[in-house]
């Protein structure tokens, strides 16, 4: 993977999680609210950790 | 989440708290658009005891046997790690006596009003706290006469000054 291919690969983790914390505004009831937490803490989470696999590649490359 | 309040309804009927509230961003959550948070925060007055030292290992003890399972200061039901937390100011004593009853899921359980909610967040005093009083203040979630009422009566007025900035940057 080059380099630009990791920094495209970067930018849609963290456009995917920013797109599931905007969807998830919109959860009107306590439930829903609380369920979407729920996901963005997952989706975060997803994003957190491939971002680190993703810099593990980089440095390993360089 | 269901089961952190089932557990902590459970503590109740069983005496070892004597009542909760739900606060944190959890608790705003039912006020608010979805914030991110990783925990629960219950807000529990103990019994008297006898003793003068406040222990939190009976509550701990009694969610384990409720199926939660201790991870350092957080017991986790599911996915939902629960932070118990006992009435360490006046103003949150006075946020659980307080608290709103609702149900979550068919629960019944007790939220802290958001004028609580706002006067905790700014007395605790982080950034991500100011910023969620000016949420409060933007999608009108809470009710500012009676907010400045009880801000005044815990010597926090000055506490919104750091607001108003926040909210114009927000816009």
């Amino acid at each position: 993977m080059n380099n630009r291919d990791a920094a495209q690969q970067k930018l849609d983790l963290l456009m995917s999680a920013k797109t599931a914390f905007r969807i998830d505004r919109k959860s009107k009831t306590w439930e829903e609210k609380v369920a979407s937490i729920a996901r963005m803490n997952a989706a975060s989470k997803l994003a957190r950790d491939a971002m680190r696999q993703a810099l593990a590649r980089e440095a390993n490359q360089t | 989440m269901k089961a952190c309040l089932q557990a902590l309804n459970s503590l109740v009927a069983n005496g070892v708290i004597s009542s909760y509230a739900i606060g944190g961003a959890v608790g705003a959550s039912f006020y608010l658009d979805a914030m991110q948070t990783e925990d629960v925060d219950a807000f529990v007055f103990l019994p008297p005891s006898a003793g003068l030292l406040i222990s939190l290992t009976p509550v701990y003890e009694a969610l384990s046997k409720q199926g939660g399972i201790v991870e350092r200061e957080y017991v986790r039901f599911g996915e939902w790690p629960l932070q118990i937390l006992t009435d360490y100011t006046p103003l949150v004593a006075e946020a659980i006596r307080s608290a709103r009853s609702v149900t979550f899921d068919g629960v019944p359980t007790r939220v802290f009003t958001a004028e609580h909610l706002c006067a905790i967040a700014l007395d605790t005093g982080r950034g991500k706290d100011f910023l969620r009083v000016a949420n409060f203040l933007d999608q009108r979630a809470v009710n500012e006469a009676a907010l400045n009422t009880l801000l005044e009566r815990f010597q926090l007025s000055s506490h919104l000054v750091t607001v108003a900035p926040l909210r114009r940057a927000k816009k």
